[in-house]
């Protein structure tokens, strides 16, 4: 069967096509419980109850409690609200620190610019574990000690790409002509340099939102994240181990949630990678000459 | 030429094992309180001590020299294999690390070894024939990977093989049967990125023209890769698994902690637990160690591969 290509309709054109989707609608679905997840939960997500330990799937519990009495599916629910929102938080911050760096690197001459790259170079060369160690001993537990520690390493990645990307760009006969008429560098990198790297940023952005979703629920899973007793999923995951037999969907569901937010990030990258062939993660001809 | 960069290579790995120690030495007086107080009391099993006796023990253990002198001292200890002692079970940490270290390499191996076969294997196949119905399902399969967290995938596996069919143990270190699950869950969880880019820059290599070219004069499909897509593809696959070797610390700990297994990753999660912070210094520079060494070594190995790469030293 010959397959007719489908006529782009006005409608198709202003981008409601993205309504046939699945995408945007669980995107939007997600984004409600990160902004009022712990508002409509149906119970206290932290409500104890002794007298309801363990219960299983009921009208009232739709998902069942946990050892402790609390409602599973508000407990769900409020964790939307915590290791998304950090992941965030920490993609928002490395990003805005590294590409500044990024800029600043690709800007400045030789020496202080191959400086500035070397010391990218060593923020990277530290295992993650090591950081979030050393800023939750001095921080205490918390998730804010965790987004400091993603904070300090990730945003060298930024840097790198910025850098990388830039430096491609800046060789471009393009870049040359409108220095050659005299644009000022401010102008130059705002009409010129910011849209040329933007979608590589994206890419990057939305896949580290992803692994960021990851480091925090394991990091939380070892007891190094989240604090005791807080919404969210790797400590749930953990919580539930001792009764992993007798209920296993205690410590199934909250890592399927990460499993489907962390997909779901991921296919977003790879769709914006697939529309902007240049961004991809390993792509970049010129951000992977430096790392080979 | 290579050789001066070479140095330079080593040396900026020096530097950054300087820097290591730094911050693990710096991480004693960035605790909030005073770092002799809190040693003398937990060496009086969680007492109160008084001002003098903080004072006394502060002498003595040269917590009043200035910090420079306090860093040297430091150093020349760790050097000589002294990292100071457990504040859980007594023992010199540096024993305990050497131990554990040594049985983290055992897990660490056997799953990198699993992710170099899955990641090469599947890598490979796909990026020959691109589209074909088995690259579609390791494209989903690797999709799944990416999004599974490590210590989720480790506990469904162990509800399934351990507590329902009872085919491997549930935790522990000895019999061969112990390694299975912890080393597949790791290899599992990174074949995801090193399936996908295996076959990535399989693809771009294959498309480049020297081997259009290779190709065109008549060398057979195996002497084309092997002579020729191989060798050019070979330093960004080493790359690869220097990196993905170094990033095997940081999912060993869940993993290490989910089957017991006595390693450096569950020694880690046991002096984070306890508060103990000689066992902390000491796996941070461990853990950073090695990481720093497998970064150079890699680097070394790519320039050994691929003369014309030595612009990366």
């Amino acid at each position: 069967m010959i397959r007719v290509p489908h006529e782009p309709t006005r409608w198709d054109r202003r981008g409601w096509w993205l309504l046939r989707r699945p995408g945007p609608w669980l995107f939007v679905a997600v984004l409600v419980l990160v902004l009022f997840g712990d508002d409509i939960a149906p119970h206290d997500p932290q409500l104890r109850n002794l007298r309801n330990r363990l219960l299983p799937l009921s009208l009232d519990h739709p998902l069942g409690t946990d050892a402790m009495g609390r409602d599973i599916l508000s407990r769900l629910m409020a964790a939307f609200t915590v290791t998304p929102v950090a992941a965030f938080v920490t993609v928002g911050l490395s990003s805005l620190i590294g590409t500044a760096y990024g800029f600043v690197a690709a800007m400045v001459s030789r020496p202080l610019s191959s400086m500035m790259m070397r010391f990218v170079d060593g923020v990277l060369s530290l295992p993650l574990i090591a950081v979030a160690l050393v800023a939750s001993s001095i921080f205490g537990v918390g998730l804010y000690s965790i987004v400091t520690a993603l904070v300090l390493l990730h945003w060298a990645d930024y840097a790198r790409v910025v850098r990388s990307a830039l430096a491609a760009e800046m060789s471009r006969t393009y870049v040359l002509a409108a220095q050659a008429l005299g644009v000022p560098p401010l102008r130059l990198a705002m009409t010129h340099l910011v849209p040329a790297m933007t979608g590589a940023l994206l890419v990057l952005a939305s896949h580290s939102l992803a692994v960021t979703i990851l480091t925090f629920a394991g990091l939380s899973f070892i007891g190094l994240g989240a604090e005791p007793g807080s919404p969210e999923f790797g400590l749930m995951v953990a919580e539930s181990r001792d009764h992993m037999r007798s209920s296993p969907h205690l410590m199934i569901l909250p890592g399927l949630a990460v499993f489907g937010l962390v997909l779901m990030f991921n296919r977003f990258a790879d769709t914006l990678s697939d529309r902007d062939p240049l961004a991809g993660p390993f792509r970049t001809p010129s951000s992977r000459k430096r790392r080979i | 030429m290579i050789l001066r960069r070479l140095i330079l290579r080593i040396l900026f790995s020096v530097f950054l094992l300087v820097a290591v120690a730094v911050i693990s030495f710096s991480l004693f007086h960035l605790i909030p309180g005073d770092p002799a107080l809190r040693l003398l009391s937990d060496e009086m099993g969680g007492a109160q001590p008084t001002e003098e006796m903080v004072e006394v023990f502060r002498r003595a253990h040269g917590f009043d020299r200035p910090y420079p002198e306090q860093f040297l001292t430091f150093v020349t200890r760790a050097m000589s294999g002294d990292l100071g002692t457990s504040l859980r079970t007594g023992q010199p940490v540096a024993e305990e690390i050497a131990h554990r270290l040594g049985q983290t390499l055992q897990l660490a191996s056997a799953s990198l070894a699993l992710t170099l076969v899955l990641s090469l294997g599947l890598g490979f196949a796909t990026a020959l024939r691109p589209q074909a119905r088995f690259d579609r399902i390791v494209r989903w399969w690797t999709s799944l990977m990416l999004a599974t967290p490590g210590f989720w995938l480790a506990l469904v596996l162990l509800l399934v093989f351990s507590l329902h069919l009872g085919w491997l143990p549930v935790a522990g270190y000895g019999t061969p049967a112990h390694i299975v699950m912890p080393s597949v869950v790791a290899a599992l969880v990174s074949s995801g990125l090193c399936i996908r880019f295996v076959r990535d820059r399989v693809r771009q290599t294959l498309q480049l023209p020297h081997l259009q070219t290779a190709r065109m004069k008549g060398l057979s499909p195996a002497q084309v890769f092997l002579g020729h897509a191989l060798p050019f593809a070979l330093p960004a696959l080493i790359a690869l698994f220097g990196l993905q070797a170094a990033r095997m610390i940081d999912s060993l700990i869940v993993i290490e902690t989910v089957f017991g297994w006595p390693g450096l990753g569950s020694y880690i999660a046991e002096a984070v637990m306890g508060r103990d912070l000689p066992a902390m210094q000491a796996s941070l520079m461990t853990a950073a160690g090695v990481y720093i060494l497998l970064g150079l070594l890699s680097d070394i190995l790519i320039v050994l591969v691929d003369p014309r790469a030595e612009a990366v030293l």
